[in-house]
């Protein structure tokens, strides 16, 4: 934004800044629905509803040049009548919505939110707030262009959590000065603007131009205080329990148990014995036992206070095995193949004089508990993987190019940029050593060992992998919520350094992101086989950044105990039996979303085995033949010769933690090489069983971006009523009247049924067959980010960021500037 | 035919592999002049397995022990292997092969500067500019070419001789540099496991998403000029049979509803392309795997086949037709028993008799076993305009091509086979009964 606005102006301007109770005419003002239906008009070409309110604006139409809001004020001035009666419920409205414990930490009024930055004609006036969990603006005004907003009960559409914030940048363009804050900084200036770098790749401007300089500048500050706090403590998850507790009163009906705790309830949370003895009962491993000798946290802080173990290990042996292990993480079980094989996480023996002894005893207890007494296949992650600092590097890569403002810039260099942040090779590195070790599990019948230094992050991310391809139980959604309860949150993954919460952190880094991601290309090839859709994925992914539940927010559950102990005693909080704080879980999405918008989360091609559109025997038609194929054909899957990296290959490279793929080999490999290649190729003849193992094509034409996570802010990528959403919506129209029917048809049979059965049983679907107020058709409001919208979220040089931006801007140069001088 | 008697061996045992997804074929191949037929033992199923000699595209023999290998390479970009028992066999067989592609090699014809058909449009447009409208010439030609094609006689409107009228270069790159960045491309999904770790780098570099994402664009350019501002535009190129034709009938399909039909899709083709003089016989005389020289291939019609995927891809309920539509366009402009896509332009193919003499490529896929593998089961009339994105973010390599047969099928695909009979069991019941109970029941 240019020094556009002159001094004379904001002088002028400045007047009714110093009377914040006349707020009211700034809401009649920028005349935003008349702007936008024209821009609409134009853009589009169709019929669209008008979805903007019917505030009539009638202002002139305004050049390109950077705001000059001097003319605005005066133009329009609103009937000073109507603006007292109705100033006063407006400036109600302004008041910021707040969550038990929140409180306002600093205000400032009359701020401009930039929606585009070549034209102030879109911005949105209002009031910035800054409280103890999020930042907030607050206005009156419609978001322009937008026709949809998912709505999350905890934020507004402005609302930014505190700890999403990446990087505060304020600047002030009459001095031409910037500064990045950070906590505890001094302002010199005073800024014009404020730019919110998130971590989920928005990046959200603010202008000051109107407001009070030295609020302006208290606001910053307060955010830079405020989004990197000292202690783990101030994160306002702890302020917001503290009240629920001291709310005693309100506690038994403030505790979400209804019916929208219920998904949260279904979700064993792997803190107690019981959710691992029936883990272990599910897979039906015989020869593993959960173990107790964690409770309290005597042995390992970092591991959960129940772990499973092989029955032939006795709890004495495994207390003084632990003190060999880094972190005193001793092997735990996480999962039993119906063959016996089993899963098992380890970290690192650091004693080196014991190791052998160790190792041995430890491989001997595992080969127990198979039931073939198989041999022990260990995979050591931190030689065949990318570290952690990889794949940091390879995200900031990504989000740069991501954001990249000049989006032009990199069209012509796009594929080659993208390899460059090696995102998706990594990404096709963990898919591939899991489905390697698929092999080794299902095929060999071995049971396998991760081995990592620590056993909290490349641990995670395979176990899990592993598991959603092996076991459709993860597939569906509780079952996928457990596994993350039992691999990442209870296993110790470190999502407060990771995730980097306290902006302190040496460490962090997307490894939870890269989980998701994977899991997404699994989808992505095999849609049928998920009960979640990709908007669970990413929703799951955002709610990270939400510093309200407990689930993302700790080390460990030790450090969760521990900390919320402390906290509970210096406010004076009576825990009574239970082992720290009680946070709100995640899986409660109750909390943040409406019955109706959770059922964004499945998925209409989910197949599963209790919906009754597979039970008509169409299963069948899965079937594919495929028979052997001669190698000297050119183009032999990618996945089959060069999908698994043999044993050999895995062991000598000691130092290198870059992941190498190798192009495929001509010199003759050896057994268990060639076998792996013939499972994965009768695996792939084989018919698809949906609820059997899955495995991922691993070419790199198989491995796509992640766009609706990656892209969902970005204008120029939005396809306007196109996108795999469309697809999404026609499907569910599909699956739900299949549900629909076959419940009526099910009905009768089952005798006097109530008739409002199908009225009490809500449908898994979001878009519905037709409901009331569904016309045939695609819904209008579909876009390739829906159900995010990119308005607002992504300050950008043009609001239209329709694909055809780039031919508005770019036609103005050829096209004559008559033909064109009244677009924008 | 004429053709028979160079053929040296009819007959071979031989067994043919197809491809990951199919199984191998055994029997006794036969060679005729037009066709190599592969006909099993009777025990087996009694399908003939039939292939077109023109649909060849480039041959390798290869013998070991007391057999042969032929390796077949395909203008529709499948690969097919022949092990054939006997090395004598094999290469006699090879020879034949390769002695009826030479002879089997079309004609040029004498080429033609402009295609009258153009002309007429371009006259037409012109008189049909009411004073006062606006209009934009699309040159796809940069300004230093349309300058170049000047000085040699050549066309570009004068300014002055056509007012109200702005010219508008958007360079598209055709002939040859197209025809190499295709083969390139081919090459690298070829070896798909050699390049497996610089993928997107090799994909780059054969600059083949860059040509549909300007051909996506510069079709945006003159749909959104008609469409937003109201203006006439005319599209040309150097001769107007090639990457005109491909700005038009893209532009049309962004915006007419009516030319995302079925029927309307074919129209398009045949007014657009086949009528408006696109050199099919010149331009797809070669694919991808020959290795002789190009002269005037090209692969356009394949490039307005992979925007038109594009398109569908981005809108998914859009286009009736679904990408195995335009497979079959693909592979009938290349090799086909029907004769809508023979000779250069409508004079060559009066002068042929190709109308009388041949059967139509469009009651071919009329054919209801042809349907269901053509259609989108997904579609729902869109009245609307469709504008894509082009921004290379957006856009993806057709697997369905250019992967194809040599990756094994994607189980989204099992799903939409799937999806395809949940359809059409939905279309069959509501057939059947005229009332549905889910709108009783749902409610």
């Amino acid at each position: 934004m240019g020094p556009g606005s002159s001094l004379l102006g904001r002088a002028l301007r400045r007047v009714p800044a110093r009377q914040p109770a006349r707020s009211g005419w700034l809401q009649t003002e920028p005349g935003q629905s008349h702007r936008e239906l024209s821009a609409r008009g134009r853009r589009g070409g169709g019929s669209r509803a008008a979805t903007g309110p019917g505030r009539a604006g009638g202002r002139i139409m305004f050049s390109l040049k950077p705001p000059r809001p001097t003319f605005r004020s005066y133009l329009l001035p609103p009937p000073q009548t109507d603006d007292k009666i109705n100033s006063e419920p407006k400036i109600k409205k302004l008041e910021p919505v707040l969550l038990p414990g929140e409180i306002v930490v600093n205000e400032v009024n009359f701020v401009r939110k930039c929606i585009a930055s070549d034209t102030s004609q879109y911005d949105l006036w209002g009031k910035l707030i800054c409280s103890n969990f999020k930042i907030s603006f607050i206005t009156d005004d419609p978001m322009p262009l937008q026709k949809f907003h998912y709505r999350n009960l905890l934020l507004g559409e402005h609302d930014v959590p505190l700890t999403c914030i990446e990087q505060i940048v304020t600047l002030n363009d009459h001095k031409r000065k910037q500064k990045v804050l950070g906590p505890n900084q001094k302002l010199k200036f005073n800024p014009t603007e404020l730019i919110i770098y998130c971590k989920d790749f928005r990046i959200v401007r603010f202008r000051f131009d109107e407001s009070g300089p030295e609020s302006a500048k208290k606001v910053c500050l307060a955010i830079a205080h405020y989004s990197q706090p000292t202690d783990l403590q101030l994160l306002f998850a702890f302020e917001y329990v503290g009240k629920k507790y001291h709310n005693s009163a309100s506690k038994a009906n403030g505790a979400p148990l209804g019916a929208g705790g219920s998904s949260s309830q279904k979700t064993p949370l792997f803190e107690t014995y019981s959710d691992w003895d029936r883990e272990v009962k599910r897979t039906g491993a015989l020869g593993w036992r959960v173990c107790s000798i964690n409770e309290g946290y005597m042995i390992s802080t970092c591991l959960p206070e129940y772990f499973v173990v092989p029955s032939s290990l006795a709890d004495q042996d495994l207390k003084v095995f632990s003190h060999s292990f880094v972190g005193r993480r001793m092997p735990f079980w996480c999962w039993s193949h119906s063959n016996g094989s089993a899963l098992v996480r380890t970290a690192l023996i650091r004693d080196v004089l014991q190791q052998r002894k160790i190792e041995q005893r430890i491989c001997n207890a595992i080969t127990k508990s198979h039931p073939q007494r198989s041999d022990v296949y260990k995979s050591d992650l931190d030689k065949t993987l990318p570290n952690i600092q990889d794949i940091q590097v390879a995200f900031v890569k990504l989000k740069q190019l991501c954001v990249n403002e000049p989006f032009e810039e990199t069209e012509e260099k796009w594929l080659s940029s993208l390899e460059n942040t090696r995102w998706l090779e990594y990404v096709r590195a963990f898919l591939k050593h899991a489905a390697e070790l698929v092999y080794v599990l299902e095929s060999k019948r071995l049971s396998v060992v991760l081995q990592e230094e620590e056993g909290r992050d490349l641990s995670c991310i395979i176990a899990s992998l592993v598991q959603v391809m092996l076991d459709p139980y993860f597939r569906t959604i509780t079952g996928f919520q457990s596994l993350i309860q039992k691999e990442w949150v209870m296993a110790g993954y470190p999502f407060l350094d990771r995730c980097n919460h306290l902006k302190r952190s040496e460490k962090e880094a997307p490894v939870f992101l890269l989980f998701l991601d994977t899991t997404w290309q699994l989808l992505e090839q095999c849609p049928a086989a998920f009960e979640f859709s990709e908007t669970y994925l990413a929703v799951l992914h955002d709610s990270t950044r939400v510093a309200l539940f407990g689930t993302f927010l700790f080390n460990s559950p030790h450090q969760r105990v521990q900390q919320s102990t402390e906290f509970a005693i210096s406010k004076n909080i009576q825990l009574g039996d239970e082992k720290g704080l009680k946070f709100p879980s995640v899986w409660d999405w109750s909390l943040q979303f409406t019955p109706k918008d959770r059922t964004l989360f499945h998925n209409p091609f989910y197949i599963g085995k209790n919906t009754p559109c597979v039970q008509n025997g169409s299963v069948k038609s899965f079937k594919r033949t495929k028979k052997s194929y001669s190698s000297t054909l050119r183009g032999m899957p990618a996945s089959l010769k060069n999908g698994i990296i043999s044993e050999e290959e895995l062991r000598p490279r000691r130092n290198s933690l870059i992941l190498q793929v190798k192009p495929a080999s001509l010199e003759p490999r050896d057994s268990q090489d060639w076998d792996a290649e013939q499972f994965f190729r009768e695996w792939a003849s084989r018919p698809a069983d949906l609820h059997g193992t899955i495995l991922p094509h691993l070419s790199g034409a198989h491995i796509k971006l992640w766009k609706l996570c990656y892209f969902r802010w970005v204008p120029e990528a939005q396809i306007q009523h196109g996108g795999f959403i469309t697809v999404f919506h026609k499907l569910s129209l599909l699956a739900d009247e299949v549900d629909v029917l076959s419940r009526a048809l099910r009905q009768p049979r089952g005798g006097p049924v109530p008739a409002s059965g199908p009225e009490l049983a809500p449908s898994r679907l979001y878009f519905r067959a037709g409901g009331p107020h569904d016309a045939p058709g695609t819904p209008d409001f579909l876009s390739s980010s829906f159900p995010f919208s990119p308005v607002g979220n992504l300050c950008r040089r043009s609001i239209s960021g329709t694909p055809l931006s780039k031919f508005l801007s770019g036609a103005k140069i050829w096209l004559s500037t008559e033909t064109l001088a009244n677009e924008d | 035919m004429e053709f028979a008697e160079l053929i040296r061996t009819g007959q071979a045992q031989a067994e043919l592999l197809r491809g990951p997804e199919e199984p191998p074929l055994r029997g006794t191949l036969c060679i005729t002049g037009h066709h190599l037929l592969l006909s099993p033992g009777p025990q087996a199923t009694p399908d003939l397995w039939l292939l077109l000699l023109r649909n060849v595209d480039s041959i390798e023999k290869r013998v070991a022990g007391d057999s042969g290998t032929i390796t077949l390479r395909c203008k529709d970009l499948r690969v097919l292997q022949l092990d054939i028992e006997g090395v004598e066999a094999t290469l006699d067989i090879a020879r034949s092969i390769e002695v009826l592609l030479r002879a089997g090699q079309p004609l040029t014809g004498p080429q033609k500067r402009r295609c009258s058909e153009d002309e007429d449009l371009l006259r037409a447009v012109l008189a049909g500019a009411q004073p006062g409208a606006r209009g934009f010439i699309v040159d796809t030609r940069s300004p230093q070419a349309a300058k170049q094609a000047r000085m040699t006689g050549g066309g570009t409107e004068a300014k002055a001789a056509y007012p109200g009228w702005k010219r508008l270069h958007r360079p598209l790159e055709t002939g040859r540099p197209l025809q190499e960045s295709f083969v390139r491309l081919v090459e690298a999904c070829g070896d798909l496991e050699q390049s497996m770790d610089r993928w997107l780098n090799r994909l780059e570099s054969c600059r083949w998403l860059s040509h549909v994402k300007e051909t996506l664009s510069t079709a945006c350019l003159a749909a959104q000029s008609m469409e937003q501002e109201g203006a006439c535009v005319l599209v040309h190129g150097a001769e107007g049979t090639d990457s005109t034709l491909l700005i038009t009938s893209l532009a049309q399909l962004i915006l007419d509803p009516l030319s995302r039909t079925m029927a309307g899709f074919q129209e398009l083709i045949e007014r657009e392309w086949i009528q408006a003089g696109h050199p099919f016989q010149l331009r797809c005389a070669h694919s991808a795997f020959s290795h002789a020289r190009p002269k005037h291939e090209a692969p356009t019609f394949l490039l307005f086949l992979d925007c038109v995927w594009q398109l569908g891809r981005q809108f998914p309920l859009s286009l009736e037709f679904g990408e195995g539509m335009l497979l079959a366009l693909f592979d009938h402009a290349y090799a086909s028993p029907f004769g809508t896509f023979l000779c250069n332009n409508e004079k060559e193919r009066c002068l042929c008799e190709v109308r009388t003499r041949t059967h139509s490529l469009w009651s071919g896929l009329s054919q209801p076993k042809e349907q269901r593998k053509l259609r989108n089961p997904l579609y729902v009339p869109n009245p609307l305009a469709i504008w894509p994105s082009a921004e290379p973010q957006s856009l993806r390599l057709w697997q369905g091509l250019f992967l194809r047969g040599t990756r094994p099928p994607e189980p989204s695909e099992v799903a939409w086979e799937k999806v395809w009979q949940i359809v059409t069991d939905q279309e069959k019941t509501e057939g059947s009964q005229p009332t549905d109970s889910a709108s009783e029941a749902g409610p």
